[in-house]
């Protein structure tokens, strides 16, 4: 499959007023999204994952390193129109309602006025924003305004979208209706490329992950095959006593009990992801 | 016409036109001007003057305010509250985007100043029908002659021109600095500007590298003092054409190069 994000030693050191380095919040890191795939960056706070969001979109620019993004640099203007972005606090004008706020987005990306009214009112809806469209969204509580966030982002039908911490701020049941829009996303074969801590979430929705910390890579890969413990053996059986894993397999066959699986038991994210970074901070210091 | 600067003009626009405090300051200006009708004086001449003095003190103050207020904050706040990251998202380039906030301040500015410009008008016509009925009729035409003149309508044009420069100084300035420090900064430009010929005969006297300095600095220090045409209004006094024209060439410039410079600066920063 085709990279519709490839990042190559890429780094990004903020500087102050006086342009001295002040930072590195990205550090030599590669990492590849494939096309029509759910990839989790994950990563503890302030390990690079809204910085290296904000270098793609060209939103700020890259210390060293390259990036291609849709087969472009992110400094390309027309390829913005397919990708769809959702900041991880996303302030928008409070003196518009919802109403408002979309038609604007969908102005600026170009949409005619009928595609835009349409497609204004479908939004809404995925959203359940429906109700509160004349409400100015200076009023609106934190779910809301994150879901106002989503709405211009599904309102473009970008072919990439890019989400920072996509839950944060909503209900049980807000997240879990965002995950089913991610999900539905991917069934459409759009690409979503998220952050976020929530590891949990990042388990049941994304196909690959990465791992920051500190600006670094620490790992990647599917989550499948990082979860999976290779070098154990589970045995699930049933009609057994307890005793040594070769007794019982030798009992097993003896004793006549019935085999059911034999397979590699599963580590949860959020394990993997605590030892992980413990074993680096452990190095580190 | 780019699509995307239509949308961001449009955006600065409403944005400003639904903010409370301009709401409350373009009315305080309204009641101002109208309230020129209570003033009373023995001769019509002294009448005249105080009505167009106020008026056109209305009219600089409010579009002074909403071009220090919006100006400064139009773009800070957006990069501020990280509204700037969705805008930015979408298919517009920064240079447009300011292009759009510069161009959408300027449009509401010259929307105010207008609205005004016709109360004052109105204001001067009740007068004018006053002084009609109390001085009488020779009196009346020679007021209408007077007042509703063309200089008028040159001095206001004057003080929109002078807006775009300030509003262009307090958006190169908002590139760096917090509200607070843009509006001083610019207000203290706004005095200054109008002292250039001044520190220009000061320059001449002093010599040597203060001197020096104080040339360099008039020369870059935007002259605002050639907008201040009040005096000229209130007394009637002519306001040449070409002079108009020359003193708009100036500020429009002067207003474009700064936005140029505004724009340049934000392609190359770091949201
Ligand atoms: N504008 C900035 N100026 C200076 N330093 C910054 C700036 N933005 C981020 N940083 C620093 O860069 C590092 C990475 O920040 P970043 O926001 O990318 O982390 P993150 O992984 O998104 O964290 P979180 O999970 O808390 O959102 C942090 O140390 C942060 O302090
Ligand atoms: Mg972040």
């Amino acid at each position: 499959m085709e990279n519709i994000i490839e990042i190559k030693s890429l780094k990004k050191i903020y500087r102050d007023f006086w342009n001295r380095p002040k930072v590195v919040a990205v550090d030599g890191l590669n990492l590849a999204v494939k096309k029509g795939e759910i990839f989790g960056m994950l990563g503890p706070n302030g390990s690079g994952k809204t910085t290296t969001l904000k270098l793609l979109l060209g939103l700020i620019f890259p210390s060293a390193g390259s990036i291609r993004i849709m087969g472009v640099s992110p400094e390309n203007m027309e390829c913005k129109k397919n990708i769809g972005y959702m900041p991880e606090e996303s302030y928008l004008y409070g003196f518009l309602n919802a109403d408002e706020i979309l038609d604007f987005y969908g102005r600026l990306n170009g949409m005619p006025e009928k595609l835009r009214r349409k497609r204004i009112n479908e939004v809404l809806d995925i959203v359940g924003l429906s109700e509160a469209r004349k409400r100015r969204v200076a009023d609106y509580s934190k779910g809301m305004s994150r879901r106002i966030g989503l709405a211009q982002v599904l309102l473009k039908d970008p072919e990439l979208v890019l989400l920072d911490e996509p839950t944060i701020g909503l209900d049980p049941i807000g997240s879990r209706e965002i995950k089913d829009i991610i999900k539905g996303l991917k069934d459409r074969g759009k690409t979503v490329l998220l952050s976020s801590h929530l590891l949990a979430e990042v388990q049941t929705i994304c196909d690959r992950i990465a791992i920051l910390y500190r600006g670094k890579l620490v790992e990647e890969g599917s989550v499948e095959d990082l979860l999976t413990v290779s070098d154990e053996t589970e045995i699930i059986t049933s009609g057994l006593k307890s005793a040594d894993i070769d007794k019982l397999k030798e009992l097993v066959n003896k004793s006549g009990g019935k085999l059911i699986s034999v397979g590699h038991p599963k580590e949860t994210l959020e394990s993997l992801f605590i030892k992980l970074i413990r074993e680096k901070s452990g190095k580190d210091t | 016409m780019n699509n995307a600067i239509v949308t961001i003009v449009r955006n600065t626009f409403m944005e400003a036109f639904r903010k409370r405090i301009f709401q409350v300051i373009f009315i305080f200006s309204i009641l101002i001007i109208l309230s020129t009708q209570f003033f009373t004086f023995f001769t019509f001449g002294e009448e005249v003057k105080i009505l167009k003095d106020i008026g056109i003190a209305g009219i600089t103050f409010f579009s002074l305010v909403i071009a220090l207020v919006i100006g400064s904050s139009c773009i800070q706040t957006d990069m501020e509250k990280k509204t700037i990251y969705t805008v930015l998202s979408y298919p517009v380039s920064r240079k447009e985007y300011i292009y759009g906030r510069a161009a959408g301040v300027f449009c509401y500015i010259v929307f105010a100043v207008v609205i005004l410009s016709m109360v004052f008008y109105v204001a001067l016509s009740i007068k004018t029908y006053f002084i009609g009925q109390k001085f009488g009729d020779e009196a009346r035409f020679s007021f209408v002659t007077f007042s509703n003149n063309i200089e008028l309508l040159k001095g206001i044009w004057l003080i929109i021109v002078r807006c775009f420069i300030i509003v262009s100084i307090a958006l190169l300035l908002s590139m760096f600095f917090q509200q607070t420090f843009t509006i001083i900064v610019c207000f203290l430009a706004y005095v200054l500007g109008h002292l250039t010929g001044f520190i220009a005969n000061m320059a001449a006297s002093t010599g040597k590298i203060f001197g020096y300095l104080m040339t360099g600095f008039y020369y870059i220090f935007p002259n605002l003092e050639f907008f201040n045409v009040s005096d000229y209004i209130s007394v009637g006094k002519h306001i040449s054409a070409s002079y108009t024209l020359l003193v708009s060439i100036y500020g429009i410039i002067y207003s474009l190069m700064l936005i140029l410079i505004t724009a340049k600066i934000f392609e190359k920063k770091d949201m």
